[in-house]
């Protein structure tokens, strides 16, 4: 493919690209621009973090064909006209470079929270670079740093536009280079589809072999592990604008399957009527993560820990389902089958999540992981309470989040004790061992924060 | 002392931090030509196998593939990966490739190739025959197993090192003082445990990674990531029969090791592959490879006994480990040793101790040097009990330590018996600023008001916990450090040194070392290491080494240096030496004067017969190894219903005599510390039943990040060791000590559970809980 990018001002025109070339090798290897580093591959260190048409991104996690036509901002380009930024010089002088190897990442993390307004606030700042790993220094000298410089840089508008169009292009020409690099070596195909319409047909057509690149990180690094039994992707990047919108009528919230956890966490909507979903956005991954992963991915991936749906399922969230001539809506607690398995047919993608208004007596959702950030969680629980309708759904205890309908219709008669509250739970779940934790842990953490809540419901 | 320096105990920023912020390319990754093959590896899918046949005929038929290599074709001599000074403490165990696998993750065959797909297809095509062999992967059981790890004749020791691979025991130790047996049985309060310490990942965020080629004189250029360069050029040298003066080794900016670049790792395949194809060949470990194919913490078993009088005075410390060295058995006895000779010294006042160890081979994922080694798997152990002690005797454990702990002035037996691979040296330990330490610390925490719990809610409780520690600076009588100054014209100078700065800032504070004692401003020096063809020799950045034993070589270099330029400025002005003085870039006389800058200069164009080129060298082994101490103290708040806990805060207060820069003295503390808190409560290396690595990427292996503390407080005790260079003993491992017995003390406190197997999690805690409840 001809890739077209503007990179820290610069236009850069490369033929011959493999679609599925990551960004991070076009940068490092094709453009020689070293600074963006690679430190696992796989969306966990951010040492790769640049920022991509104003939006925070690994470029590990990205293909060529997901970059075309963007505005890129790397390590490279924060020094301008010969100056370091601010953040820069802070950085230096202060000791937040220890080996430096992590420091492009955490230096674009940065750049890009403030410039976006980004508060002073520590916990703010922890939150905005949670999704880059340091392993040197205890990251305080980092975070004094980016606090520091908190009212000193200045920023154009666009960095890019200024000048790029004065500038002619480089053109590097890859056709005749056998040697270049993509993701896989299994010959994925990936495509870039332009309209609803062409999406439903590519699902279609390839029917289970079809997946969709949105957030693509986890399909990403599933098909460099060799892990990704499907064949053909669909890039949305060009539709994504149509289904990422967060609107709201009398009744309702629709969210976009495409909105990303950063969208749903800034989203003023969002933050007036779901508040945990707000709070399950803020502790998926790292922010860099949140920034490209959607909530559609999240919901499609069906995986046990996927963090956004016991929050979704406590507002008894509907989703729409779209394909080529008709849509269909289903209930979030009845779309999950099994481990990995959910009512999705052949043709079908996940387009919108419908959310009826109301008022709650309370909600929560709370989450046992081990570290505090970019964690999976080991057990988590939540709840939403109005009049006497009351809804309880537990992640990472089966083999999908689910809601506990059996403890539901128990949960606040007066006379429960703790002995029958865990044998309907038992109806509900029965959690297993894995790599994150026990079962036996599972079900007694689950058992004391259903007790615990169920307390303090009672004194409400 | 201290009050007169001018360039060193200052806060400079890192002179390399330039580059860095602006992402220039400094690291070996950065620098690797285009066009060159790539290396890869195939890696045993067993535990434990024999390779009975390897075929690669089909794989070599892929399109771009150079070179495939199974053990037929690599040179069988048998070495040591360890890096160490020769002759190294460890078994020689190891083969480039061999008909042995022994752990998942192992090297069975080297792949080159034009591309990394061709590389990977060919990796599938090759056809393997395995005889898979019963593997050994319980600690417990594995000295007398059935199995034995390394059956290959070959495999020896370089001198005693309780090498016994029939038995799969790669090292053992024993030493006593006094009777321990008989002094616990009249001892009037005794106590006793066992604990257990994991493995570990070093995880530096520099994958590693290097390329090789061979120059126009045929010599052959390894370019890595590395502490150090010195042994891998050794160590190379053997394994490839090749004479040293045919490698060049060098190390360009390195991100990160932590102990994890002590050893060698992909050299050796890369280049096979270059000599074998003539051909210049990368190789860049995946983070997967990273975790399951270089090396990790060793992981340990301590049975531990200490008895008492009642008054709280420590008679006797029985300690025991069994440690864990994977598939080959490098570091496997100087980590144990540490265990013992950087513990038992803080209680010097014992009339008893004894120190007894085995270290096994098993089918693990091989462990290796990783920042604290020993010191911190024997002082969760210790400060455990001796809290579990001050408990019995019903004294605070700040009491206990006060009346316990080794003070400035004293020795202890260990410093001569223990050494590190072999015996020790005698010392007195000319700083020691515990005391200070310990009161600080508890101030800055709080320990008052908050000793031994507080509770804040019906299900959280919050308590304080402390631990103390000591480390070493350089391995006495064996670490070697030199520096070479060359003097330009302009006046500015060239620092060579063969220490390595791996992102710990060592570059930084050599220079203001050598501009201290050449008294001249640090921006002045131009700082170059490593390069085994341009360095003078130093064994490397490991076992908190270079800012005492280089900075010593450096500062001496330094002093040799004014010397030098003062003698040839007397000479010039034809005075004696003692008539120049030198200052502020200013050599005075009673007559005259000359800047350094003018004078260099025409030292080189324009003194006729008396040109000459100013070079200073010198070199430096430690008579001892001061060590640094520290007191760390953390507190908690724990969730009695979840087991989930939060560390609120944790207060650390170092003696490393002198801080030559305090800022980056500071960064190497707190990175220290996140360390130790990832081992105590996150980091766990965990293998299926048949010894497959299940946290083998940063998703499952959880280092911490930055939200998971809430506070970290460092700070430094006012000392100064007259050994080291301006006072300093080294900082870099002292952080990483304490943490894991400080927060299981204070979990202790806290909810009165004491988990004795790291790391701490909230099932441990929760699980003690229910027990508890029982």
């Amino acid at each position: 493919m001809r890739l077209e990018l503007v990179i820290n001002g610069q236009r850069y025109t490369i033929d011959g690209v493999l679609e599925d070339r990551r960004l991070l090798d076009v940068l490092r290897e094709d453009l020689h621009l070293t600074g963006t580093k690679e430190g696992c591959g796989e969306g966990e260190c951010g040492a790769c973090t640049i920022i991509m048409n104003n939006e925070i991104r690994l470029a590990c996690l990205t293909t060529a064909i997901q970059a075309n036509n963007s505005e890129i901002l790397t390590i490279e380009g924060l020094e301008k006209d010969g100056k370091l930024a601010p953040i820069q010089e802070i950085f230096m002088r202060s000791g937040a470079v220890q080996c430096g190897f992590c420091t492009p990442g955490f230096l674009i993390s940065a750049y890009h929270y403030l410039k976006n307004g980004g508060s002073k606030d520590v916990d703010s700042i922890r939150h905005a670079v949670s999704g880059n790993f340091c392993r040197c220094t205890g990251y305080s000298k980092i975070i004094d740093g980016i606090q520091e410089s908190h009212d000193l840089m200045s920023f154009e508008k666009n960095e890019n536009s200024s000048k790029n169009s004065e500038k002619e292009a480089t053109f590097i020409d890859l056709t005749t280079e056998k040697k270049q690099n993509s993701i896989n070596s299994n010959k994925k195909n990936i495509f870039s589809v332009s309209t609803k319409e062409e999406l439903c047909e590519f699902l279609k057509k390839y029917g289970s072999e079809a997946g969709i690149l949105a957030g693509a990180t986890d399909i990403i690094p599933s098909i460099r592990k060799g892990g990704e039994k499907r064949l053909y992707f669909a890039d949305v990047s060009k539709i994504k604008s149509q289904f990422s919108e967060i609107v709201e009528d009398d009744k309702n919230i629709y969210i976009g399957a495409m909105a990303t956890f950063k969208d749903i966490q800034h989203n003023p909507i969002i933050k007036k009527h779901l508040f945990e979903l707000v709070h399950a956005a803020k502790t998926i991954g790292g922010y860099t993560i949140q920034a490209m992963g959607t909530i559609g991915g999240n919901i499609a991936n069906g995986s046990p820990a996927a963090d956004s749906v016991p929050a979704l399922l406590i507002y008894d969230a509907t989703i729409e389902l779209t394909s080529l001539n008709s849509k269909r809506e289903i209930k979030l607690s009845s779309f999950y089958l099994g481990y990995k398995k959910m009512d999705i047919m052949r043709g079908e993608f996940i387009s919108k999540i419908v959310i009826e208004k109301k008022q709650f007596i309370s909600t929560g959702f709370e989450e046992v992981g081990s570290r505090k950030a970019v964690f999976i969680s080991k057990v988590s629980l939540a709840h939403s309470l109005k009049d006497e309708e009351l809804i309880l759904a537990a992640g990472s205890v089966s083999a999908f989040p689910k809601r506990l309908l059996e403890v539901e219709k128990i949960f606040l008669k007066q006379d429960l004790t703790k002995d029958t509250l865990l044998e309907y739970l038992s109806k509900d779940v029965i959690p297993l061992d894995d790599i994150r934790s026990t079962g036996e842990y599972r079900q007694k953490t689950l058992l004391n924060l259903l007790w615990s809540l169920r307390e303090n419901l009672l004194k409400k | 002392m201290k009050k007169d320096l001018k360039q060193v105990n200052s806060s400079i920023p890192k002179i390399d931090g330039m580059g860095l912020v602006k992402g220039k390319p400094a690291y070996t990754q950065d620098l690797i030509p285009s066009n060159i093959l790539i290396v890869k590896t195939l890696k045993s899918p067993h535990a434990f196998a024999k390779v009975l046949n390897v075929n690669y005929e089909e794989a070599l038929k892929v399109e771009g593939i150079e070179a495939i290599f199974s053990w037929k074709d690599v040179p069988q001599t048998i070495i040591t990966r360890a890096g160490q000074g020769f002759p190294e403490p460890s078994p020689y165990d190891r083969y480039i490739l061999n008909e042995y696998v022994r752990h998942v993750g192992d090297e069975v065959a080297i792949v080159a190739g034009e591309t990394e797909e061709a590389v990977e297809e060919a990796l599938k095509l090759i056809k393997v025959d395995y005889e898979v062999l019963e593997a050994v992967l319980d600690l417990e059981t594995a000295v007398g197993h059935s199995s034995i790890i390394h059956p290959e004749k070959e495999a020896f020791s370089m001198f005693p090192i309780g090498f016994d691979a029939n038995k799969n025991i790669a090292a053992a130790y024993e030493m006593h003082v006094g009777d321990v047996d008989d002094v616990i049985a009249k001892s009037e309060v005794k106590v006793e445990g066992t604990y257990f310490t994991q493995a570990q990942a070093q995880v530096p965020l520099e994958p590693h990674n290097c390329f090789t080629y061979v120059d126009f004189h045929g010599r052959l250029n390894v370019i890595t990531s590395t502490q150090t360069p010195v042994h891998i050029r050794r160590i190379m040298g053997r394994a490839l029969s090749m004479p040293l003066k045919k490698i060049r080794v060098f190390k360009p900016r390195v991100g990160g090791g932590f102990g994890g670049k002590q050893m060698l790792h992909g050299e050796l395949f890369c280049a096979m592959v270059t000599l074998k194809t003539g051909k210049a060949a990368k190789m860049i470990y995946t983070r997967k490879e990273v975790f399951e194919s270089t090396c990790c913490r060793h992981a340990m078993r301590f049975n531990l006994r200490v008895a008492s009088d009642k008054e709280g005075y420590i008679k006797a410390i029985d300690m025991d480990v069994l440690s864990d060295t994977g598939a080959y058995g490098e570091h496997a006895l100087t980590v144990l040793m540490v265990a013992g000779s950087k513990t038992l010294p803080l209680y010097n006042k014992v009339e008893a101790v004894r120190f007894n160890g085995v270290v096994c081979y098993t089918n693990h994922t091989p462990a290796g040097a990783y920042r604290g080694y020993g010191a911190l798997q024997a002082n969760f152990a210790l400060e455990s009990l001796l809290d579990e002690l001050a408990e019995k005797l019903g004294i605070s454990t700040v009491e206990l330590h006060k009346k316990n702990m080794i003070s400035e002035g004293e020795s202890s037996p260990i410093f001569k018996i223990m050494g590190e691979g072999s015996e020790g040296v005698d010392m007195n330990v000319e700083s020691c600023k515990l005391d200070y330490c310990l009161d600080r610390s508890i101030e800055l925490i709080g320990w008052e008001n908050k000793y031994p719990r507080k509770e804040i809610a019906p299900n959280k409780v919050r308590g304080v916990g402390l631990a103390i520690a000591m480390q070493g600076s350089g391995i006495a009588h064996i670490d070697m450090g030199s520096a070479i100054l060359k003097l330009n014209d302009d006046g500015f100078f060239n620092l060579l040194m063969g220490a390595t700065d791996i992102g710990t800032g060592s570059d930084t504070i050599l220079a203001q070392v050598a501009a201290e004692a050449i008294g001249i401003s640090a921006s002045d020096i131009v700082v170059y290491s490593s390069d085994t063809d341009l360095t003078p020799f130093d064994t490397g950045a490991y076992a908190s080494s270079t800012t005492y034993v280089t900075g010593n070589a450096v500062r001496k270099a330094g002093l040799n240096m004014r010397k030098l330029l003062i003698e040839t400025v007397a000479k010039k002005f034809k005075v004696t030496p003692e008539e120049v003085t030198f200052e502020n870039g200013v050599f005075t006389t009673e007559k005259e004067s000359i800047t350094l800058k003018e004078f260099s200069t025409r030292l080189y164009y324009n003194e006729g017969l008396d040109q000459k080129q100013l070079v200073a060298s010198d070199s430096y082994v430690g008579e001892q190894s001061p060590p640094p101490f520290m007191v760390g103290v953390a507190e908690v708040e724990v969730d009695t219903e979840t087991g989930f806990f939060t560390i609120l805060d944790y207060a650390a207060v170092v003696d490393c005599g002198t801080t030559l820069n305090p800022n980056l003295a500071k960064i190497q503390v707190e990175g220290g510390l996140m360390q130790g808190i990832g081992m105590a409560v996150y980091e766990d290396v965990v293998y299926t039943s048949s010894g497959r690595m299940l946290t083998n990427n940063l998703m499952t292996y959880k280092i911490p990040t930055r939200e998971d503390v809430k506070k970290l407080t460092v700070e430094f005790a006012d000392s100064y060791d007259p050994s080291g260079p301006y006072g300093a003993k080294s900082v870099g491992e002292i952080g990483i000590d304490t943490p894991p017995a400080a927060i299981a003390n204070a979990i202790y406190n806290a909810v009165g559970v004491r988990i004795k197997t790291l790391p701490i999690t909230p099932e441990k805690v929760l699980m003690a809980l229910k027990l508890k409840e029982k």
